[in-house]
C-alpha cells in the first residue's frame, strides 16, 4: 500500500519541538520516514525526544536555540544543515509562546517578545529556508506555521497572543503567493485547545470551571497534541501538494459558529 | 499515516472525475466503498477498476429527494453501517446573467448540490446507520468563498452548503461526527477538458479561471487526498471546517 503522507527521504526542521506540539510533529514525521532538524530553547527537553523516537530509520540532528535571537537562526540553520548531510524540504514553526494578560498590564516589552517568538521566529526560519542554500530546490517544498482559533476569533486578555497569530495567517497567504516560484508551499494551521503543558498552566491559573468551559467551546472537547500532528504532517507531505496559502483549522469545531 | 482499512464508506457522485478519483483512493488505503450515481455503466467500469472485493455500486439520482431515504437503508443492510461519506455530486448551471435565473434553474441546482446534501447527512446519521467516529465530506468550492459574475446559483449552493455543514458540526460533534468540505478550484476533470475544447487554453475564460491558481491546475487525486485524510481517523479534532485545495486561488 502506497501512503500518501509518506515523509520518506525529506529532511524537515520543527521548533518547539521539546515538547507538546512539536515534540508530537517530530515523533509523527520520524515515524513517517523523515529526516528531522529539531530545535527548542531546552536541551535536556530535545535529548529525551531524540532518544523516544520510533519506527524510523531518518537521521535525526537537535540544536537548543533562543528563537527570540533572531540573528542566530540562520546559522544553526546552515550549520545543521552539513551534519545532517542534505537540504530541507519541510519547515514546521511550532515554537509558541502564552501571553494571558488585560490590556492595561502588558508591558511593550511583553507583548514584542510574543510576537518575536511566535511571528517573527517563524518568518526569519522561512526567509532561511527559502533561500538558495536553505531548501532542496529540485523539488517541492512546504512550511507550516501554527495559527490557532485566536487567530481567528477574539478573546479577552488575550491581545499579544490573538495579533502574534492573526499575523500568522497574513504570513501565510502572502508567503504562499511570493514562495510559489520557488515551487514553496505555505500553510498553516489552526489549533483549537489542546491538551498540552502550555494550556494546562493556563487552565491552572483559573478556577475548575475553566476547564468545563473551555470542552463546552468544542464540539468535539478537547484535542490531543496528535490531532495537530496528523494535519501538520498531511501538510508537509505530497498528499497536499496542491494546497498552499490555507488555513487549516484542527479546533474540534471551535470556529464553526 | 492515511489508515481506511476496513472501513465502509459511500462515495456519493462516484461515475467520473473527483468522485471517482476519490473512490479509488479510499480503496487503495483499504476501505471498502459503495458507489453511487446515475450512470450504471460507468459505475461498473469504476468497480471493476477498483476490485469487487472493495468496491460496490448503487443506482440513484440524488435531485430524487424522496428516493434517498430508502437508498441509505438498502446501502446499510446490504453492506452494513457506515463510517464515512464523500458527497462529491455537484452540478454547475454554467455562466448564468441574474436576469435568466429564473427560480426553476436555481432550484435544480440546489437540489443536487444542496438539498440532496443534507437528505443524505440527515439519513446516514440516523441511529443504526453508522459506527461510532462517522465521518462525512462534502466537496464544495472556491466559488463558496468568492463571488464570480453569473455564478449566483452554484455558489451559493455551495455557500449553503458549507454553512450547513458548521451548523451541523455544532449539532453532531458531541456524537463524535465530524463534518467537513473541501473547496478545490478547477481541476482536471472531464467537465474541464470539455470547457478547453469549448473555450481554448488561451481564451481568457481559461486565464481567468486557472491564472490565480499558483500551483497550476489540480489533478482529481489532490482533491481525493485531502477528502482521504479528513475520513482518516487522523483527522478525529477537525470538524465544521472548509478546507481550500485550491493551488493557493483564495488566497487572493
Amino acid at each position: 500500500m502506497i501512503n500518501p503522507m509518506s515523509l520518506e527521504g525529506k529532511s524537515i526542521i520543527i521548533t518547539g519541538a521539546a515538547s507538546g506540539i512539536g515534540k508530537e510533529c517530530a515523533e509523527l514525521c520520524y515515524s513517517l520516514g523523515a529526516n528531522l532538524l529539531l530545535l527548542d530553547l531546552n536541551k535536556e527537553g530535545l535529548l529525551a525526544v531524540k532518544d523516544s523516537l520510533n519506527g524510523g530509520n531518518g537521521t535525526v540532528v537537535i540544536r537548543d536555540i533562543d528563537l527570540a535571537d533572531l540573528d542566530s537562526i540562520k546559522s544553526v540553520l546552515s550549520d545543521a544543515k552539513s551534519e545532517l548531510g542534505c537540504s530541507y524540504n519541510g519547515l514546521v514553526h511550532c515554537a509558541g509562546i502564552p501571553s494571558v494578560l488585560p490590556l492595561r498590564a502588558l508591558s511593550n516589552e511583553q507583548f514584542e517578545r510574543v510576537m518575536r517568538i511566535n511571528t517573527e521566529a517563524g518568518l526569519v526560519l522561512a526567509k532561511c529556508f527559502s533561500s538558495n542554500s536553505g531548501h532542496d530546490t529540485g523539488r517541492q517544498a512546504s512550511i507550516v506555521f501554527i495559527s490557532s482559533v485566536y487567530g481567528v476569533v477574539g478573546s479577552a486578555a488575550n491581545v499579544a497572543y490573538a495579533t502574534s497569530k492573526a499575523a500568522i495567517i497574513g504570513m501565510t497567504k502572502s508567503l504562499a503567493i511570493e514562495l510559489v516560484k520557488k515551487n514553496i508551499r505555505v500553510n498553516c494551521v489552526a489549533p483549537g485547545f489542546i491538551q498540552t503543558k502550555m494550556a494546562n498552566g493556563i487552565s491552572s491559573m483559573f478556577d475548575n470551571d475553566y476547564s468545563e468551559k473551555i470542552e463546552e467551546m468544542h464540539p468535539l472537547g478537547w484535542g490531543e497534541a496528535i490531532d495537530i500532528a496528523n494535519a501538520i504532517a498531511f501538510l508537509l507531505s505530497d498528499a497536499s501538494k496542491w494546497t498552499t496559502g490555507a488555513v487549516f483549522n484542527v479546533d474540534g469545531g471551535f470556529t464553526a459558529q | 499515516m492515511i489508515d481506511l482499512k476496513d472501513k465502509n464508506i459511500l462515495v456519493v457522485g462516484a461515475s467520473s472525475g473527483i468522485g471517482e478519483k476519490t473512490a479509488v483512493v479510499l480503496a487503495e488505503q483499504g476501505a471498502r466503498v459503495v458507489l453511487l450515481a446515475r450512470r450504471e455503466s460507468r459505475l461498473i467500469e469504476v468497480c471493476n477498476t477498483i476490485g469487487s472485493d472493495k468496491a460496490s455500486y448503487c443506482l440513484c439520482d440524488v435531485s430524487d429527494i424522496e428516493s434517498i431515504e430508502s437508498v441509505v437503508k438498502k446501502i446499510v443492510s446490504e453492506h452494513g453501517k457506515l463510517d464515512g461519506m464523500a458527497y462529491v455530486a455537484g452540478i454547475s448551471d454554467g455562466d448564468v446573467p441574474v436576469k435568466y435565473l429564473s427560480y426553476e434553474r436555481q432550484l435544480t441546482t440546489f437540489k443536487t448540490n444542496y438539498f440532496a446534501f443534507v437528505e443524505f447527512v440527515r439519513q446516514v446519521t440516523k441511529r443504526g446507520n453508522y459506527n461510532d467516529g462517522l465521518r462525512i465530506v462534502a466537496v464544495s468550492s472556491v466559488a463558496s468563498l468568492r463571488g464570480e459574475k453569473a455564478h449566483v446559483a452554484y455558489s451559493a449552493s455551495k455557500s449553503a452548503m458549507d454553512s450547513a455543514i458548521r451548523c451541523i458540526a455544532k449539532e453532531l460533534g458531541p456524537k463524535g461526527i465530524c463534518i467537513n468540505s473541501v473547496a478545490p478550484s478547477m481541476v482536471n476533470t472531464e467537465m474541464y477538458q470539455h470547457f478547453l475544447e469549448v473555450q481554448g487554453e488561451e481564451s481568457e475564460a481559461n486565464m481567468k479561471a486557472v491564472g490565480r491558481q499558483y500551483l497550476g491546475l489540480a489533478e482529481t487525486s489532490d482533491v481525493a487526498n485531502a477528502i482521504a485524510f479528513l475520513l482518516s481517523p487522523d483527522a478525529r479534532f477537525i470538524t465544521g471546517i472548509t478546507l481550500p485545495v485550491d493551488g493557493g486561488f483564495s488566497t487572493t
